[in-house]
């Protein structure tokens, strides 16, 4: 291809966003690495970067993932090279004031040990840009609270391929409630016997019926909990 | 296969990727690929056979004794002639045919043989380990806007323009095709060889049901191939139906010689209701199907020795209710394995009855009988499945919603029938060893290269998923993709030299004139 050749550092910032935007959908890892670098350089905020750069080019993914037009497997590529980026950027996002992206603790429900689905909503949600907690599989109630006691994420993923193991997702969510924290998380739940009533009936705030359309109801949740963050923060001020 | 381990590809040692072209790239490549017409499938899987050779013996041994014995009856005077000259025992209709002239007769037929098309990259080897796949039609047509109802002559081309959209299908079809309810019947064959030839350069299947159509189309032939070359090759290919049991008539034998002289190849299939056209017995049913298809292939050869013949089966079995023809019964299956392997015990190229359903409509039951027969012509090895695609209704009603699914399935024989990797297991066993923490194989560069097959028609999605895609069925699917398929018709238009398109239309002209 003709361009194979393209020199980075020649392009201005926005043919070098936009051509990042396509290194991401072709899933190039070290040419995703370099353009951050070059924009880190050019003095961009990591916040920028991630948002213009990555997550934009993320979400353009999402959505010919959604349409058909990209593969499982291309997908998986480009939340690589995405990651690539984000290993730069996250150190610098920690210092910086900028409001995360998201965090989630992922697992596999206590008695279940099918987590291929599991696997690839983690993949994703990173590719997305939210750091992500993956706890494994077969996970009991006790240790997705320590989990989540520990890394203080905004949202739980629990997945579950059996009907025998998908009512434990109550278990999870009543032990939450028990303990009160349940609104301290948004709960999201997946798999293939799942759907929205069952989400709905264990208390879960959402179905979410594959990887792609996870990530975008993660997106969601998240926009109105930095939403009502910040609504809180103009009434203190206010 | 290599040794080296230093050549595996594992995901460490990659070359670097390459840009594509990013979104735009890959979306015109996705949205808009390239139709990419098969070529002659080349079967690369062991065929399934349910005889031992005994079983063989026995089918050989009862079809000559019937042949011998009991006689079939050719409904054609020169036929009868060729028979008596021949030295068959020729008695009013009924010849009796002794088993060294029926296999010295077939002997003289090739067990493979080309059709050409008018674009030699479409050409098609037919026999030995080759298939192809070839769509019928029906008296009744199941349009795109969902309404059956009868064809008419404007409907023609939108068929044969959908049959060149589909990659897997390697024959067109313009006979047997569809009845055009709006042109008398003795001028209907001319559409229907001149719309084949006009919008589509794949190979075409000809009329030979009355002399008129059978000289027609070999005269049109000529226009688009030139003469001296359809002298010498085969560009077209003729159905006879043998009316079971053991009956030979006119209108068939009479087209059949026409083709046979030309050169053209003839597909002798009888028409096998088993259990009303023939007994309701496996073996005796084939070894019937052999003396009658054995009796047509054996014709041709007095008529030209050398002209290129298919043995064939079209088996259904009939509904005991209603006397109605049934398809995806389980006899039809075995009847389709007994008649390959007495195919190849003949060394004969050979024809089967392919994915055509009892249904009305594109439902469990149609995808049941098109799987069923499916599978079990790509099994047996047959080199030329017919109804291929759209056929419902045992072959009454031409489906556009049922020739992208059938399509489908063609495409999902193809992968079957090429057969399996033998190399890359180093591959795989480096990739079990360093499959890390991931417990799947879906982000490794051997499975973005090495795409499984892809169903575009089947909906595996969650129900979730499916209702937020507006809950549509098969049916509604295969609709819209014939509609999309159509839409790209214009992008692949074969073109066809003017002048030659002028001599057909002056040749029909000439020909409406003389024969209405």
């Amino acid at each position: 291809m003709a361009d194979d050749d393209i020199d980075l550092q020649a392009l201005n910032d926005e043919d070098l966003v936009a051509q990042m935007h396509d290194d991401l959908y072709d899933g190039l890892k070290d040419e995703i690495e370099e353009g951050v670098r070059i924009l880190l350089e050019r003095g961009w905020e990591s916040y920028d970067i991630l948002t213009k750069a990555l997550v934009e080019g993320m979400r353009i993914v999402g959505i010919d993932f959604r349409e058909g037009i990209l593969f499982v497997p291309e997908v998986l590529m480009s939340a690589n090279a995405m990651k690539g980026g984000m290993a730069i950027l996250r150190p610098l996002l920690a210092e910086s004031n900028a409001p995360p992206m998201g965090k989630m603790v992922i697992g596999t429900v206590k008695g279940d040990i099918h987590d291929i689905g599991k696997n690839l909503v983690a993949m994703m949600m990173e590719g997305a840009g939210f750091e992500v907690i993956d706890i494994g599989i077969n996970i009991p109630a006790e240790d997705y609270l320590a989990a989540l006691e520990e890394h203080q994420p905004d949202i739980l993923g629990m997945s579950a391929l059996l009907t025998t193991t998908m009512p434990y997702m109550k278990v999870v969510i009543d032990t939450l409630q028990e303990k009160g924290v349940r609104s301290d998380y948004v709960v999201l739940v997946g798999g293939a016997p799942l759907n929205e009533a069952f989400a709905e009936s264990v208390g879960a705030d959402a179905y979410c019926r594959d990887a792609a359309t996870t990530v975008e109801i993660a997106k969601e949740f998240m926009a109105r909990r930095q939403g009502s963050a910040e609504s809180r923060i103009r009434e203190k001020v206010g | 296969m290599s040794g080296d381990q230093s050549e595996v590809p594992t995901k460490s040692k990659v070359s670097r990727r390459r840009r594509s072209g990013g979104r735009a790239t890959r979306r015109e490549a996705r949205l808009h690929a390239p139709i990419i017409h098969r070529p002659t499938l080349v079967r690369e899987i062991p065929v399934y056979e349910l005889l031992d050779a005994e079983g063989v013996a026995l089918v050989h041994e009862t079809a000559m004794t019937i042949l011998e014995e009991i006689g079939i009856d050719f409904i054609d005077d020169e036929a009868l002639d060729l028979w008596k000259d021949a030295g068959a025992d020729v008695s009013g209709t009924l010849v009796r045919i002794p088993r060294e002239l029926v296999m010295s007769l077939i002997e003289q037929a090739p067990p493979e043989f080309t059709l050409h098309a008018r674009n030699p990259d479409r050409t098609v080897r037919i026999g030995g380990r080759n298939m192809i796949f070839h769509p019928n039609g029906g008296a009744y047509l199941c349009d795109l806007e969902g309404v059956r109802r009868r064809a008419v002559k404007a409907d023609l081309p939108t068929i044969v323009k959908l049959v060149h959209c589909l990659a897997p299908i390697h024959v067109t079809t313009g006979w047997p095709s569809i009845d055009l309810s709006d042109i008398p019947v003795p001028l209907q064959h001319l559409d229907q060889i001149y719309c084949p030839l006009r919008y589509s350069d794949k190979p075409i299947c000809s009329n030979l049901y009355s002399r008129d159509a059978s000289e027609d189309a070999i005269e049109m032939c000529r226009i688009v191939f030139g003469t001296d070359f359809v002298d010498s090759n085969t560009v077209t290919t003729g159905l006879a139906n043998c009316n079971s049991p053991l009956k030979w008539d006119g209108t068939m034998l009479e087209g059949a010689k026409i083709f046979a002289r030309a050169g053209q190849a003839v597909i002798f299939c009888p028409f096998v209701i088993y259990g009303a056209s023939t007994p309701p017995h496996q073996l005796g049913a084939v070894a019937q199907v052999t003396a009658e298809s054995l009796a047509g292939v054996a014709f041709a050869q007095l008529v030209r020795p050398g002209a290129p013949a298919l043995f064939a089966n079209a088996p259904m079995g009939v509904s005991m209710k209603s006397g109605a023809p049934t398809l995806g019964v389980p006899e039809t299956s075995q009847l389709i394995y007994l008649t390959g392997q007495m195919a190849r015990h003949y060394k004969l190229p050979w024809r089967v009855l392919g994915p055509v359903s009892g249904s009305k409509i594109v439902d469990y039951c149609a995808g049941n009988d098109a799987a069923l027969r499916a599978y079990s012509a790509t099994l047996s090895g047959a080199n030329w499945i017919s109804h291929s695609c759209g056929s419902l209704e045992g072959a009454m009603q031409f489906n556009f919603a049922k020739m992208v699914h059938d399509a489908e399935l063609m495409e999902a024989c193809t992968v079957f029938a090429k057969g399996l990797n033998y190399s890359d297991i180093d591959v795989v066993v480096q990739m079990l060893r360093d499959r890390g923490d991931d417990s799947h194989f879906l982000g490794a560069d051997y499975t973005r290269e090495n795409l499984p097959f892809l169903p575009e028609l089947q909906d595996n999605e969650t129900h979730d998923t499916w209702v937020a895609n507006g809950s549509k069925d098969g049916y509604a699917r295969g609709l819209e993709a014939a509609r999309r398929l159509l839409d790209r018709y214009a992008d692949i238009e074969p073109a066809l030299d003017p002048a030659i398109d002028e001599a057909l239309l002056a040749h029909m002209k000439k020909r409406e004139r003389e024969l209405v």
